[in-house]
């Protein structure tokens, strides 16, 4: 049934080489419409090299990356954000001297040319997550859980077709994960965005993904539902530790 | 648009208006036009730090401002306001040329290539025959009907042009500058042009450099080569360090005070360039946000050094 879905992202054979390091090997993968892809593995296993390859930081040695049916490869992170592709960084992904408000309001600038249409946008985002009683306050003061969720409301102001989030969740405690979960999945189920996950946070990941793929030195591993996933015996060995942890 | 502090501003041109009004020493004058020149050319080198550069070319489009309205005015015979608009529309479409090339550049390798650029300028004019050599170009005068009234005249282009930076610098597309100077990375993922934005950035401080050239060219009646050296963007990074760059009100103070300042020691018959090396001195040393930064208290962010 799902594969009868629209396809938002795909990889075919995406590699990328440093050196003589295999950082990402061969990687076929898909991003459907309306969905939380997780992307998980353990440190090294290429997440991170796959998040700039597919937002256009890192050019493929070789392979290919379609995005929203367009051959994508090589092309500038600019060319691709415009597609509608919008990530986020690991760390510091917002202006820190700035307010919350106009953090917010970057993500709109190039999508909304009115100025009072922007500002509709911003009070729209900061609703969604819960910022509204911060926008006049300057990001970098922030708590760090805040902190997060104004990188998300950035990228997300922006209103893209998919959003890429990388590790969003380091560093909260457990009310504040729980919390940015029901964003994403608010985000997923009100505006159609489709959402790539890369997470530590396991339990997380299980909880609010639809789909999980698994990477190990740089190789995909594994595809599936979270439950699928948790019953794989590969990426039980190569990531999730014994089967009776759980 | 609250944030736009439109009484403090009428307020303050008013004041400074009316103060030309009474100035009936050529000395004074001579010092009031030196100041608003200087911090225009100040706030054009501030509005390109906002997005995290220092930018030497300043000195280089000053020079082309007041070359253009020169030329316009002894060679071309304009008319005197026609001559200031195209000191300004010159520099800023040689900016464009320039920032296109040379945007992708940053740090200290784009400060190094404003500057070689200010060099390469003055070495044109002293070796073209049209624009008067070595020697430079003399009798580029005001209409009569401004006799007496340079100070005011200078000091209204000048606020004029400092004021439509300011309102530039507190629009999104401002915010859009310091997006860019604090992660420049983030402005690019949702989906803007950095490009395109710094050469805008640039365009508009050159456009307001080419002006202060044009009113350097008017308030002297004679320009030389020499006077577009380094030297004045070097001179405009003093006032805005001292001053202050958190807020636009920085240069402007550090202008005044650093120009009187100079002027006085020039009396002297000591080297005012003593007074700026020093100013700067101190004020990275002691007041790193400048003036401005003492008198706010308000935490704000270098630009240099980070």
């Amino acid at each position: 049934m799902q594969t009868t879905q629209a396809v938002l992202l795909r990889t075919k054979g995406l590699t990328r080489r440093f050196g003589g390091l295999l950082a990402v090997s061969n990687l076929d993968f898909e991003i459907r419409l309306s969905e939380i892809l997780g992307l998980i593995g353990p440190n090294g296993a290429g997440k991170s090299t796959t998040f700039n390859l597919i937002s256009g930081f890192y050019k493929p040695s070789a392979g290919e990356l379609f995005v929203f049916g367009e051959n994508c490869t090589g092309k500038s992170p600019l060319a691709i954000s415009r597609l509608g592709l919008v990530r986020t960084f690991q760390h510091g992904s917002l202006m820190r001297s700035m307010t919350v408000s106009d953090n917010i309001m970057l993500g709109t600038m190039h999508g909304v040319k009115l100025r009072a249409k922007r500002r509709e946008r911003v009070a729209d985002t900061a609703e969604m997550l819960g910022l509204t009683p911060f926008l006049t306050e300057e990001a970098g003061n922030l708590p760090h859980g805040l902190q997060r969720l104004v990188s998300i409301g950035i990228a997300f102001a922006a209103r893209p077709r998919l959003l890429c989030l990388d590790e969003p969740l380091t560093g909260l405690n457990q009310t504040e994960v729980a919390n940015t979960l029901t964003v994403l999945q608010r985000i997923r189920d009100e505006f159609d965005c489709s959402i790539l996950l890369v997470e530590h946070n396991m339990k997380a990941v299980m909880k609010v993904c639809d789909r999980i793929v698994v990477l190990h030195h740089g190789q995909h591993l594994a595809t599936g539902t979270p439950a699928e996933i948790r019953a794989n015996n590969k990426v039980v060995e190569a990531y999730l530790g014994h089967r009776n942890d759980k | 648009m609250t944030d736009l502090k439109l009484p403090f501003w009428a307020g303050g041109a008013a004041l400074v208006l009316a103060a030309t009004f009474f100035i009936r020493d050529a000395y004074i004058a001579s010092l009031v036009k030196l100041c608003c020149i200087a911090a225009v050319t100040a706030v054009s080198l501030r509005l390109v730090m906002l997005m995290g550069e220092v930018n030497f070319a300043t000195a280089a489009f000053v020079g082309i401002g007041a070359y253009t309205a020169g030329a316009a005015i002894t060679i071309l015979n304009w008319p005197f306001l026609l001559a200031l608009l195209a000191a300004g529309v010159v520099a800023g479409l040689l900016s464009i040329v320039f920032g296109f090339v040379t945007l992708r550049a940053k740090g200290p390798y784009f400060m190094l290539i404003g500057f070689a650029f200010t060099e390469a300028v003055r070495i044109l004019y002293s070796k073209s025959e049209t624009l008067g050599g070595t020697s430079g170009m003399i009798g580029i005068f005001p209409p009569r009907a401004l006799d007496g009234w340079m100070p005011t005249f200078i000091g209204g282009v000048s606020l004029l042009v400092i004021f439509a930076l300011f309102v530039l610098e507190k629009s999104d597309f401002g915010k859009v500058l310091i997006a860019i100077r604090d992660n420049e990375n983030v402005a690019r993922t949702v989906g803007l042009n950095i490009l395109f934005v710094k050469i805008a950035c640039f365009a508009a401080a050159s456009v307001a450099a080419g002006i202060a050239g044009s009113l350097h060219a008017i308030a002297n009646n004679v320009i030389s080569p020499g006077d577009f050296s380094f030297l004045v963007a070097a001179f405009a990074l003093a006032y805005v360090k001292v001053g202050g760059e958190g807020h636009i009100l920085g240069p402007l103070i550090g202008s005044v005070l650093l120009v009187v300042l100079g002027s006085y020691a020039l009396g002297l018959g000591g080297d005012e360039h003593i007074f700026y090396g020093a100013a700067i001195v101190i004020a990275v040393l002691l007041l790193p946000q400048g003036i401005t930064g003492l008198l706010t208290g308000k935490r704000t962010n270098s630009t240099v050094g980070n």
